[in-house]
């Protein structure tokens, strides 16, 4: 009789945690999206990132001078070596972007 | 035949950077761990002298902030250099090369300091794309060949899109071109 209450128990464990499973996927679908820009050997990487409207990027400087992001819509404040800066990218749009400090890296973030 | 690829190379640099005096000359036998460690130190901290100048003559908005840059980047990869050969145990060496460049930079800041206006600015730029295309050269061509520790050896593999960064925003604003400064 134990023995029956625990597989039962067990087995109602085990169909939450599935349900749980094939529950998630379809919220992480529905959720905005963070993407990493890395910024290393003077590029930002990856250059091109196309996104959804409501994610976020995030910037992160992994070079050992400062670096900051630039855009018409968009301006970082100075990244120091391993700092990292947030924008939500709401509009859509094209929008491409330098560092100022170091106007020859190049960046275009598309937002669809 | 890697000596001959070597001294040919040290050959063109020093004949591609004399009409401006910022001289880099290798010996024969290439530089060591140390004295590698001791040109580094010794360009990097030529570049930020050149940009302290700048910064106290010049009123050119391009210029200065070409100038400012330098002046913070290499300040960055000096603190680096000196963390990594501590880390290292390494002590820098003065060579040939770190004394032919610190003599060279007396030229040049010589010249910096009498000259004014534009003739400062246009010196300034100019010997600044010189002095970095001669950089990226000696770097790719001598510095990295040499190197025998292989943590010198990537950081100088890694501290070359800096140098290289910097000789096209210098060849930007050389140029004129306002569109990489128009931020």
């Amino acid at each position: 009789m134990e023995m029956k209450r625990s597989k039962s128990l067990l087995a109602f464990v085990v169909l939450v945690l599935l349900g749980g499973e094939s529950v998630a996927p379809g919220l992480q679908a529905d959720a905005h999206k963070n993407y990493v820009v890395s910024i290393k050997g003077f590029r930002f990487v990856p250059e091109k990132l196309e996104v959804n409207a409501g994610d976020t990027i995030t910037w992160k400087n992994e070079d050992i001078v400062p670096h900051i992001v630039t855009g018409d819509k968009f301006k970082s404040k100075s990244l120091d070596e391993g700092d990292t800066w947030t924008y939500t990218a709401e509009q859509k749009g094209d929008f491409s972007y330098n560092c100022r400090f170091h106007p020859t890296m190049k960046g275009e973030v598309v937002v669809h | 035949m890697f000596k001959k690829k070597w001294i040919a190379l040290g050959a063109g640099v020093l004949m591609g950077t004399a009409t401006l005096g910022s001289r880099i000359a290798f010996a024969a036998n290439g530089p060591t761990d140390p004295q590698i460690v001791g040109i580094v130190l010794a360009a990097d901290q030529i570049d930020i002298d050149y940009g302290k100048i700048a910064l106290s003559k010049s009123k050119n908005k391009q210029v200065r902030e070409f100038a400012n840059r330098m002046v913070t980047d290499h300040s960055a990869v000096q603190k680096s250099v000196i963390g990594l050969a501590e880390k290292l145990g390494v002590k820098a060496e003065d060579s040939e090369t770190s004394n032919s460049l610190k003599s060279g930079a007396a030229e040049i800041t010589a010249k910096l300091n009498k000259l004014k206006g534009k003739e400062f600015d246009k010196f300034y730029i100019d010997n600044e794309v010189n002095y970095h295309k001669s950089v990226t050269d000696a770097v790719d061509g001598v510095l990295i060949p040499s190197a025998q520790n292989g943590e010198l050896k990537a950081a100088l593999q890694g501290a070359q899109p800096l140098f290289l960064k910097h000789l096209e925003h210098a060849r930007s604003v050389q140029s004129g071109s306002g569109d990489v400064m128009s931020h």
